[in-house]
């Protein structure tokens, strides 16, 4: 017997009454022995068996669980750019459109100058034409208008002359 | 060797404390004691029935039981992982945990009372409170981590042996001192518990042992952690770079 505990019992008060031939062969709390190595065998298979049903699946599902979160966010990080790069690319391309339409609209806007430009010439010359026949029609009515007169002034002029002449005769 | 409150007079027996009484099979050429084996076995049934049955359907949401044995297996990788790295921590999880659940079990075990279920010689106690659980215990945790030394450096592990004649004499007596008071410590904490409540349980059989052995619930956990850090401690510290260590 290794371990006594016979403090104790004065302690408490409590009659002590000593076993008897059992634990004098193999009793006391330091009796090393098959117990020992059964235990470790013990150990070892609760070891192997927990490993089998409880960390090995336990941590696979755990495992499997953060690769598929991490996939996942992956995959919806991709479509977020993906999505970012569309976007860039609608803007680009609005801005494009945009530019183009600055340009016809220009483009459009010049033209119209040119062909108002283009009428506007076009409508003086015209008058201008006109101008020039009716100057024209005016100087040749002139001349004619001229030419009528200058005979008449001649036969008047004559009839006048006679006429004076014959007055100034008779007077005399 | 055994203690017997009995009142004055041939008053029969009423409550009694027993230290050190085994029930003895003769298992082949080894004589075991029978009331640690039967714990023993009974601790093993609960944590194998209790991960087997909670790790039927696996799912990606966890749910019920599957739940809580995740965060236990959270815990007990975190013991590990914590003293050992996180590199090399996965290996030693099962060695960790099973330490970890066993002594936890076992000393809890112990809380039940056993006593009511009556073998021939002895009584049903936690398998904690026979040395020969913690002695091979310790001697697992010894063997792990001079394996996962040589494992890591080969027959370097033992160099730091000839540095210096002093330190040798140390690094040899560290042989004995690490298996020897991780055993020990469970040992006497879970032993002792049992005497307390035995001997509170003997002078006052109702109520007051209750608080006790709400604390010892603790202390039971406590010594769990104990020898689970302990040991992957000494398995971290055999395995971590010692270019580091210097």
């Amino acid at each position: 017997m290794l371990f006594e505990l016979g403090w104790a019992g004065h302690l408490l008060l409590l009659a002590a009454e000593e076993a008897s031939a059992v634990e004098a062969e193999s009793g006391g709390l330091f009796d090393f022995g098959g117990t020992l190595v059964l235990q470790i065998v013990n150990f070892l298979l609760l070891m192997t068996i927990l490993s089998a049903v409880f960390y090995g699946p336990i941590s696979r599902v755990i495992e499997e669980r953060s690769e598929y979160i991490r996939s996942n966010a992956g995959s919806a990080q991709r479509r977020f750019d993906e999505a970012k790069a569309l976007a860039d690319q609608y803007e680009q391309e609005l801005r494009t459109t945009r530019l183009e339409a600055q340009q016809v609209i220009t483009a459009a806007e010049a033209e119209a100058q040119k062909i108002r430009a283009q009428q506007l010439a076009e409508a003086q010359r015209e008058a201008q034409e006109r101008i020039a026949q009716a100057q024209a029609d005016l100087d040749r009515q002139k001349q004619v208008a001229l030419a009528s007169l200058s005979g008449e002034v001649e036969a008047i002029s004559r009839t006048l002359s006679e006429k004076l002449l014959s007055d100034s005769a008779r007077r005399f | 060797m055994e203690f017997a409150l009995t009142t004055l007079g041939n008053q029969p027996l009423i409550a009694a404390v027993e230290v050190g009484k085994h029930l003895t099979w003769q298992l082949g050429p080894l004589s075991v004691h029978g009331q640690t084996m039967i714990t023993t076995w009974v601790v093993m049934l609960l944590l194998i029935g209790l991960t087997f049955i909670g790790t039927r359907k696996l799912q990606r949401v966890p749910s019920g039981l599957q739940n809580f044995l995740e965060y236990a297996y959270d815990l007990l990788a975190s013991i590990a992982r914590n003293q050992i790295g996180e590199k090399q921590y996965r290996a030693w999880v099962p060695l960790i945990g099973t330490i970890f659940l066993f002594v936890l079990f076992a000393n809890w075990l112990g809380q039940l009372p056993l006593r009511l279920f009556h073998i021939p010689e002895g009584e049903l106690a936690s398998p904690t409170n026979d040395i020969n659980t913690t002695v091979a215990l310790s001697l697992i945790a010894l063997v792990s981590y001079i394996y996962a030394g040589l494992r890591k450096s080969g027959l370097g592990y033992f160099k730091h042996y000839f540095e210096s004649p002093i330190l040798a004499a140390v690094w040899v007596l560290e042989f004995f001192t690490r298996p020897l008071s991780l055993s020990i410590r469970l040992f006497g904490n879970i032993l002792a518990e049992e005497l307390v409540v035995a001997v509170l349980i003997l002078l006052v059989p109702i109520l007051v042992p209750v608080p006790l052995m709400i604390l010892f619930l603790l202390t039971g956990a406590i010594q769990a952690l104990v020898f689970s850090t302990l040991t992957a401690s000494y398995v971290g510290e055999a395995v971590e770079d010692h270019d580091d260590h210097h």
